[in-house]
């Protein structure tokens, strides 16, 4: 199994590249590509099956759009061959159409607006297929005209046009609000995406990562406080 | 007239019933009849004010005891309340009833994200600023944002003493008139970048990813960038040596007193011996020998020969935490280690912790619990099962255990072979940590 990190120089907030982590310790063979911001993608003339893009600071969001913009065909053809990708926090806005005034990638339809004088900061329970996801928000901006969203809101915020529903879904492409380290904290989406990889064996410390979800999931039902 | 009807109604106020307290109501309630009570109240004639991600309370606390030992009178805000009411207390109890200050300083501690309202009716002469790093996430974000936050209270009126070896704050000196301090390279600075310090990895310029020449701790240390040039600012004030055997720290060829052999405590006391310097203090040493770390932060008592340590770290806070987390692993001895982090902010208002925003356990350096001076560890609290999944990414072997609740945590000590019983703690956790202690206690009788 190969996978691509992207930019784990400046994509690497709130914990998240520890999903890689687990990554590595779930998949004795996966081999993973480091990409920096000075470096060509892998993707670029690899075949990979998973590209991982994490959390960041907003400045770099235009750093990330000026390196991907040679490559955005690539990442059609990617997304159109069902290639799993994963882009946590604001770094999934650069896929969309503009960031505020700036030109992103344009793959998708969707727009993003910053407002630095409001810190949002939520919990989240969503649904999405058969499972509930669950996570937490910290961001400065909010997106608007997704034509696929990823999950349905059970509980938290949604987008600014449409509450009701929370990142995007498109193929195996995965953007999401959410952040930190989304296989740990969510073990069934993490199996689901497994699955997806045609992985077959077994998954290290499924039970732990279990009992610490369902905890939480336990208090997002039954605590409508921690939503207010 | 609103601001006299509010300081005088204040002053009785705490008189009658806040003698004693250390709760910022009295500056609620000044703030809530003047709004602009902090704008309006006099200040002394020299107005320090401390903010940063870490150490700051202790950073205030050196600086005030030194100053008050010195014979001079200062308005505090000590217990570490760093919004509009604590400050607005602090120089209300410091103001005769005609708002004439009587007070020679104000060391004001606060918040780094109400810099730009707090500072422009504080207007003080000199601004600190200890260090910026991720902290907790529910209230700063990240470390941009927080740097703008501050930036945008700060004027060419001040002057700065920043972090010479923290990467991101020393970058709020450009085209200010800022001086740095530093400590040189010591002998257990590490060679290379430590996977979670990740805080500042490119080049604030020109993007290009840093070359670290050394690192303390999370970004803390030298680096330089190959293309642009950017580096550290030259020391103002340069620690050169730490003699931990003679409890001796030399700064600029001059010798001092160490007041705590913790490197956040070195860092505090190298900020407070630059800003007495630029004050021109000149008696330093011997005031400093008379100086502590507060109790509350960290506090030890033996029974039996066994030491009980209480370390008290932020809670949410990665670097906090790591930083706790090595001075651990370095003390002397066979230890014991009890965790209790949960955020009980969160628990009082929501009845748990299970929603707290646990990231931050990802982004501590926890692989100091893996040094084989650590014989046990009990970790407590609604969140156990979160720490016993971010713990499998460690070699902990078979020493830990978790509970759901802090208080029960001592009941997995085994104390065979122990020296020292180390209970680290978040900041709201003192009382819990003083039934455990008191449990241990007994257990060790």
């Amino acid at each position: 199994m190969i996978i691509e990190v992207l930019y784990p120089d400046a994509a690497n907030l709130y914990g998240c590249l520890f999903d890689i982590e687990y990554l590595k310790k779930t998949v004795a063979d996966l081999e993973v590509h480091y990409t920096n911001l000075d470096a060509v993608p892998y993707f670029a003339d690899n075949d990979v099956d998973l590209i991982y893009l994490g959390v960041t600071k907003e400045r770099y969001q235009e750093k990330f759009i000026g390196h991907l913009k040679p490559y955005t065909d690539r990442l059609k053809e990617l997304i159109q061959k069902n290639v799993i990708i994963i882009a946590l926090g604001n770094s999934f806005e650069i896929f969309g159409q503009k960031i505020d005034d700036l030109e992103a990638l344009g793959i998708f339809n969707y727009t993003s607006q910053r407002d630095f004088s409001k810190h949002h900061l939520s919990r989240f329970l969503g649904r999405f297929e058969d499972m509930d996801l669950i996570g937490f928000k910290s961001k400065f901006s909010d997106v608007s005209h997704i034509d696929e969203p990823f999950m349905e809101v059970k509980k938290g915020f949604g987008c600014s046009d449409d509450p009701k529903h929370e990142g995007i879904r498109h193929h195996n492409f995965y953007g999401t609000y959410l952040i930190g380290p989304i296989f740990i904290m969510n073990p069934l989406f993490y199996q689901y995406i497994l699955k997806k990889l045609d992985y077959q064996k077994a998954i290290p410390y499924l039970d732990d990562a279990l009992e610490a979800y369902h905890n939480r999931l336990d208090e997002f039902i039954n605590n409508d406080s921690l939503f207010k | 007239m609103l601001f006299y009807i509010s300081l005088w109604i204040s002053k009785l106020y705490l008189y009658l019933f806040k003698r004693n307290s250390t709760d910022d109501t009295t500056g609620m309630l000044a703030c809530k009849i003047d709004r602009d009570f902090l704008k309006h109240v006099a200040k002394p004639p020299t107005v320090i004010c401390v903010t940063g991600t870490n150490g700051k309370t202790t950073t205030c606390n050196f600086i005030c005891d030194f100053l008050e030992k010195s014979g001079f009178k200062v308005a505090a805000n000590k217990e570490g309340a760093n919004l509009r009411p604590g400050i607005s207390k602090a120089l209300l109890k410091t103001v005769t009833i005609f708002n004439q200050s009587k007070a020679d300083f104000a060391v004001i501690e606060f918040d780094e994200l109400s810099s730009a309202e707090l500072l422009k009716d504080l207007k003080p002469q000199y601004v600190i600023v200890t260090n910026l790093s991720s902290d907790t996430m529910k209230r700063n974000g990240h470390t941009d944002y927080v740097f703008a936050r501050i930036k945008a209270g700060l004027n060419d009126d001040m002057t700065l003493i920043l972090n010479g070896d923290d990467l991101i704050s020393c970058q709020l000196g450009k085209d200010k008139n800022a001086f740095y301090f530093s400590i040189k390279e010591q002998p257990n600075d590490k060679t290379k970048t430590i996977p979670f310090s990740k805080d500042i990895r490119l080049c604030p310029v020109c993007d290009s990813e840093l070359i670290f020449d050394y690192v303390r701790y999370n970004h803390i240390g030298k680096a330089h960038c190959p293309k642009c040039g950017f580096s550290n600012p030259v020391a103002d004030f340069l620690l050169e040596k730490i003699d931990l055997e003679n409890r001796q720290i030399t700064i600029n060829s001059e010798n001092y007193h160490l007041i705590d052999p913790n490197l956040t405590n070195i860092y505090n006391e190298l900020t407070l011996i630059s800003l007495l310097k630029l004050l021109k203090i000149s008696s330093i040493d011997p005031i400093l020998k008379d100086l502590k770390v507060t109790k509350t932060r960290f506090d030890k008592e033996s029974i039996n020969g066994i030491e009980i340590i209480t370390q008290m770290a932020k809670g949410q806070n990665p670097v906090a935490v790591s930083r706790s987390l090595e001075y651990i692993k370095e003390m002397p001895g066979k230890k014991a280690l009890i965790i209790i982090l949960d955020d009980m902010l969160d628990k009082n208002a929501y009845h748990t912790t299970r929603g707290e925003a646990i990231n931050w356990i990802y982004e501590t350096d926890f692989s100091f619990l893996e040094d084989d001076s650590i014989k046990e560890i009990v970790v407590g609290g609604n969140n156990y099962a979160d720490f016993k999944m971010r713990f499998n990414f460690l070699d902990l072997k078979d020493k830990v255990h978790y509970c759901n609740e802090e208080s029960d945590t001592y009941k997995y000590l085994k104390l065979e072979d122990i020296d020292k019983v180390v209970i680290l703690r978040d900041i709201y956790m003192g009382k819990i940590a003083k039934e455990i202690i008191a449990n241990i206690k007994e257990m060790l009788k």
